[in-house]
C-alpha cells in the first residue's frame, strides 16, 4: 500500500460520513466539512500510522489531502513510495 | 412568540410553585451570600440542595459551581496532569473541550458514539498514568444519546476514568428524570458527573458529583469552585422545589414533551427537511450552510417561532442545525401556530 493509500485509508476511517469520496484534489474543509476536533483526530491517527510526531500548528493550515500526504511524506521521508501494512 | 430555543424542556421555568420557592428561599437567605462557598457561600439551604441532587442522580456526593460552563472548564485542571490522556466524543460540547484543553493533556477525539473507535484510542492511550474518556448524556445540536454502559465498561477494562455532562439529560431522560445513570442503568458510577441546573431543572448552576473523596478533593482544589462567589440561594430553593416535582409530575410532563416534539418533527418531516435522527426531545433541522442555516432562522422568527441557529465552530462548515426544543409548557394554540409556520418552510 503506497502511502498516498494508508493516508486516504486512515481519513476514511476517521470521518463520520463512511460515503464520501478523498482522492488527492479533495478539500479539507469544504468537501470534508472537518472542524478543528476532526483534523486532531486524523493527526493521531496519521501519527500513530506512521509513527511519527505532527505538530497540529502545521496541519490545521492544510486545504487539501493531497497537502498533507506531502506534509506527512516530509515528516516520515523513508516512507516515500514504500509499501507499509 | 413561541419559544422554541430555550431549553426550558419541561416548562418549568414558568411553573408558580418554583417561583415561589425562589422568593422563598431569597427571604429567607437574601440576594446574595457574598462571598465564596468556603467563605460564606455554604448554608443549610445549599448542603440540602447538594444532598437532594446526590439522592436524584445516584451519586455518593456533589457540589454546585456558579453555571455548568464554570464546572466542565474547571474540574479537568484539578486533576488532570500533561502526561495524562483525555479521549471524548468529537460532538462535545464547547465547554468540556475548553476544559480538556487548558491541561495540556494528550487529547484523543474519537467518532460520535462509535464504541470501535473509543476502543481504538483506548488501547492507544494505555501509556498514560490517567485515562479520562469524556462524553455528553445527550449531545445538544444531535439530539443523541451517549451509549453510557457501554461506555463505563469500556473503561473498567482499560483502568479509564469516565466523565459524563447530563446537561441535557437531567429531568429530562431516565426514571422521573433523574438522567443518564438511571437512563443508562448505571448504578455505581465510577467517574465525575457534570450536569446544567440551568435547562430542564428551571434554575441555573453546574452540578458536580461523583465519589464523596472527588468531591472533597474538588471543593478545595477547583479554582472555578474556590474563587467563585456561590450560587445566589435563590436558585438552590427553586432547584430543591424542581427535585421535589419531578418525583411526582416528572411522568406526565414528559409525555407532552414527547407529544410536542413528535408533532413538530412531524411538521418538519411532511415538508421533507433533512433532521438530525435524535433520541432526545430535541428537533434539529440538518440545514447545511451558514447561509441557509440563518436563512431557516430568521424566517421563522419573522413568523413568531424563536429557535437556535448553530453555526461554525459550534459545527463544523456546511454541517449548520436549526435546533428546535418543544418544552412541555407548549398550549395547542402555540403548537398550530408552530406547525403551521413549519409547514410554510417547504
Amino acid at each position: 500500500m503506497t502511502i498516498e493509500e494508508r493516508v486516504i485509508r486512515v481519513i476514511h476511517q476517521n470521518l463520520e460520513r463512511k460515503d464520501v469520496e478523498v482522492t488527492l484534489a479533495t478539500r479539507v474543509k469544504a468537501d470534508l466539512a472537518l472542524d478543528s476536533l476532526s483534523v486532531l483526530m486524523i493527526l493521531n491517527a496519521l501519527e500513530e500510522e506512521f509513527s511519527v510526531t505532527l505538530d497540529e500548528a502545521d496541519f490545521v493550515g492544510i486545504e487539501t489531502v493531497g497537502a498533507m500526504i506531502d506534509y506527512v511524506r516530509a515528516q516520515h521521508p523513508e516512507a516515500q513510495g514504500i509499501d507499509g501494512a | 412568540m413561541v419559544n422554541l430555543a430555550a431549553n426550558n424542556y419541561l416548562g418549568l421555568a414558568d411553573d408558580e410553585r418554583v417561583k415561589n420557592a425562589q422568593k422563598r428561599a431569597i427571604d429567607a437567605y437574601g440576594a446574595s451570600l457574598c462571598g465564596t462557598p468556603i467563605a460564606t457561600g455554604t448554608t443549610d439551604l445549599a448542603l440540602a440542595c447538594e444532598a437532594a441532587l446526590n439522592r436524584f442522580v445516584g451519586l455518593e456526593a456533589g457540589m454546585v459551581f456558579p453555571s455548568c460552563y464554570q464546572a466542565n472548564v474547571g474540574v479537568f485542571g484539578a486533576f488532570v496532569t500533561p502526561d495524562d490522556a483525555l479521549l471524548f466524543d468529537h460532538y462535545c460540547h464547547a465547554s468540556l473541550v475548553q476544559g480538556m484543553q487548558s491541561t495540556r493533556a494528550k487529547l484523543r477525539p474519537f467518532l460520535h458514539n462509535d464504541l470501535n473507535h473509543l476502543e481504538k484510542q483506548l488501547k492507544a492511550s494505555q501509556g498514560a498514568p490517567q485515562v479520562f474518556v469524556v462524553v455528553e448524556s445527550v449531545y445538544s445540536t444531535e439530539g443523541s444519546i451517549a451509549p453510557l454502559a457501554e461506555i463505563v465498561a469500556l473503561c473498567q477494562v482499560y483502568d479509564a476514568i469516565p466523565v459524563v455532562d447530563d446537561s441535557h439529560g437531567i429531568g429530562v431522560i431516565g426514571r422521573q428524570g433523574r438522567g443518564i445513570l438511571d437512563h443508562a442503568g448505571v448504578s455505581e458510577f465510577p467517574g465525575i458527573y457534570t450536569a446544567s441546573l440551568g435547562k430542564a431543572l428551571a434554575n441555573a448552576g453546574g452540578y458536580v458529583g461523583g465519589a464523596a473523596t472527588l468531591v472533597e478533593f474538588l471543593k478545595y482544589r477547583t479554582g472555578a469552585y474556590v474563587y467563585s462567589t456561590a450560587l445566589v440561594p435563590s436558585l438552590y430553593g427553586g432547584t430543591l422545589e424542581v427535585l421535589a416535582l419531578l418525583e411526582q409530575e416528572h411522568r406526565g410532563l414528559f409525555a407532552k414533551l414527547q407529544d410536542n416534539t413528535r408533532r413538530i418533527r412531524s411538521a418538519l418531516e411532511k415538508i421533507g427537511l433533512p433532521l438530525a435522527p435524535a433520541g432526545a426531545p430535541i428537533t434539529a433541522i440538518n440545514s447545511g450552510s451558514l447561509e441557509r442555516t440563518a436563512l431557516i432562522t430568521k424566517s421563522l422568527f419573522e413568523k413568531g417561532v424563536f429557535v437556535t441557529p448553530f453555526i461554525p465552530p459550534s459545527v463544523p462548515e456546511n454541517q449548520g442545525k436549526v435546533r428546535l426544543i418543544a418544552g412541555a409548557n407548549l398550549g395547542e394554540a402555540s403548537l398550530a401556530h408552530c406547525e403551521a409556520v413549519l409547514g410554510s418552510l417547504g
